[in-house]
């Protein structure tokens, strides 16, 4: 039986306004739908239209975009530079980071873009008659608030935050003792000037590496990591170690971090900035016969293509960084290694099957410790956040790997095969092309003594006259240092640091 | 075609400048540019040296190397 007591005022309340909603929204439509006056179906060609015209504003928002995410590896190199330094430097370190950002912005501005499209062939530029020429001079349409150009500020955006990424590679290895005016101008020639001519060779579709060569580096192992370690060991050579680093004999010291998880959050922070990385280096493509994704080179390829290698690197170089670090599992290194496996798959991430992603990563962070090994008790070198070897000696492996097991594959406007010898010859491009640039350089500020901060402020610390202690309210326990190479003894002096 | 702010701000400014691409305004404006850059980068290097200077002297005061 039906239960008339179940049906509440409340209830009764609900169905009624279910049914003449219904009803009227049935008779609405039905109703529009007969007034509605029949739309004849847009042409190919207006379609067309419509669908570029959809894809250049959602080009601008993605790229928009991953400017932001990227900024997040900035914060990353400072943090992480910051947490290697010792306690007496910490605010220097800081200070390096943001200074960095306004100088290498403005010289990309002019050159740094000028560069990129200019320099293709080589060492002589092209002149006006190529559009992509014409359209990176500073004082050209393109650059600057344009109603129809959307895609040159966000391009050129995201360009800037890989200038300033090539420039902070070489600002971790350079901590404690460069001077910031010296740092300064090898920042805006490693970030505007050198790696751009890089990337205009063999990561533009035009480079001639690319276009004679199948140079294949498609989210820049070789182009930005390999070029800034190279110019890094250059600059290296000429700064010398810290106060301490090595014994009277040679023997290398170990320096430790003085916020060891700031530097693993830092290392975080770079990870997450380089999704927005690896997005920034492909580009949509919108034509009458088909669309698709394209890397740097415009070659085929997927967002889930460098998803895949992009964690399955991360994976293989952490797991070898944790086996084959010394000291064994040792936290910075199992990080370290996990960013030198993403350096390492870079250059394939777009064709490399993700297993293979993987060893590339696991084999790439062996080379990198195996590197810095040979630079600090071999080459004497000081590299305070290990950027050579994670970079530099990673980075070209990269490059190397795609010619070992990705020959073949078409890269660049003429579509030419990557090939090993393509590679190689890249490399050997590419290693002198950072190398000598940086050598040049800080041989002409350690000439003029403008390099190196005086050993009396070393040893201080470089906060202790401009910033102060940055942890005034935390009891300072003496911290190991050691004295100075040149005639000093052995021994440590607590407090000192 | 640039937006242009300048000519609609500021007209007889923007009449001088003839503000967009390859104008005058731009011209000048990016040479200004240019002239900030290289002395910022100037100005930093040599008050450094400045500053470094005068804590290595000070280090050396407190350590009895230099006589007042």
């Amino acid at each position: 039986m039906f239960d008339l007591s179940a049906i509440t005022p409340r209830r009764w309340a609900l169905t009624w306004l279910a049914g003449v909603g219904s009803f009227l929204g049935i008779s609405t439509a039905m109703a529009w739908a007969q007034q509605a006056p029949a739309q004849p179906p847009p042409g190919p060609e207006k379609a067309l239209e419509f669908l570029s015209a959809h894809a250049a504003m959602n080009s601008e928002v993605y790229y928009f975009w991953t400017i932001v995410v990227m900024w997040l590896i900035h914060c990353g190199f400072m943090t992480y530079e910051t947490g290697v330094a010792r306690r007496k430097n910490m605010m220097h370190v800081v200070m390096k980071n943001v200074g960095l950002i306004p100088v290498v912005t403005v010289s990309m501005y002019f050159p740094g873009w000028w560069l990129y499209n200019a320099m293709v062939d080589g060492f002589v530029p092209r002149g006006t008659d190529d559009p992509l020429v014409a359209a990176s001079i500073p004082w050209g349409a393109s650059m600057g608030p344009n109603l129809q150009d959307h895609i040159t500020g966000v391009f050129w955006g995201a360009f800037i935050l890989f200038s300033w990424t090539t420039a902070s590679i070489m600002s971790g290895a350079v901590i404690e003792r460069i001077r910031q005016g010296a740092f300064l101008v090898l920042a805006a020639l490693l970030g505007s000037v050198v790696w751009i001519v890089d990337a205009a060779w063999g990561w533009h579709p035009n480079g001639w590496l690319a276009m004679k060569w199948g140079f294949h580096d498609a989210i820049a192992s070789g182009v930005v990591h390999g070029v800034a370690g190279a110019f890094t060991l250059g600059v290296l050579f000429n700064l010398g170690p810290r106060i301490g680093k090595f014994a009277p004999d040679g023997t290398p010291r170990y320096l430790p971090p003085h916020n060891l998880w700031m530097t693993v959050l830092g290392l975080f922070l770079i990870f997450t900035g380089f999704f927005g990385f690896y997005a920034a280096c492909l580009v949509f493509f919108v034509g009458p016969e088909q669309w698709l994704w394209g890397n740097i080179y415009g070659s085929p390829t997927t967002l889930g293509s460098i998803f895949f290698n992009f964690v399955m690197g991360w994976s293989g170089g952490a797991m070898a960084g944790y086996m084959f670090s010394t000291p064994k599992r040792d936290p910075f290194w199992y990080c370290s290694c996990a960013l030198a496996g993403v350096v390492s798959v870079s250059a394939g991430a777009d064709i490399f099957y993700p297993p293979l992603g993987f060893l590339v990563g696991f084999i790439g962070a062996i080379l990198c410790i195996g590197w810095y090994t040979f630079g600090e008790r071999v080459l004497k070198v000081d590299d305070a956040v290990g950027a050579v070897a994670v970079h530099g000696a990673a980075g070209f492996w990269g490059v190397l790997a795609v010619g070992l097991f990705a020959a073949g594959y078409p890269t660049g406007a003429n579509n030419v095969p990557s090939t090993l010898l393509g590679q190689i010859i890249g490399i050997l491009v590419f290693i002198p092309l950072g190398f000598v640039p940086g050598f040049v350089v800080s041989w002409l500020f350690k000439r003029a003594n403008l390099l190196r901060i005086p050993e009396e402020v070393e040893v201080v610390g470089q906060d202790t006259f401009v910033y102060g202690d940055m942890y005034p309210e935390f009891p300072r326990a003496p911290e190991p240092a050691w004295a100075p190479l040149a005639g000093g003894s052995d021994a440590p002096m607590p407090g000192t640091r | 075609m640039w937006t242009a702010p300048f000519t609609q701000w500021v007209p007889d400014l923007g009449a001088f400048f003839t503000w967009g691409p390859f104008s005058a305004g731009a011209w000048i404006t990016f040479l200004l540019t240019m002239a900030v850059y290289v002395y910022y980068h100037i100005w930093v290097i040599r008050q450094e040296d400045r500053d470094y200077a005068e804590v290595a002297e000070r280090v050396r005061r407190e350590r009895g190397e230099v006589k007042p």
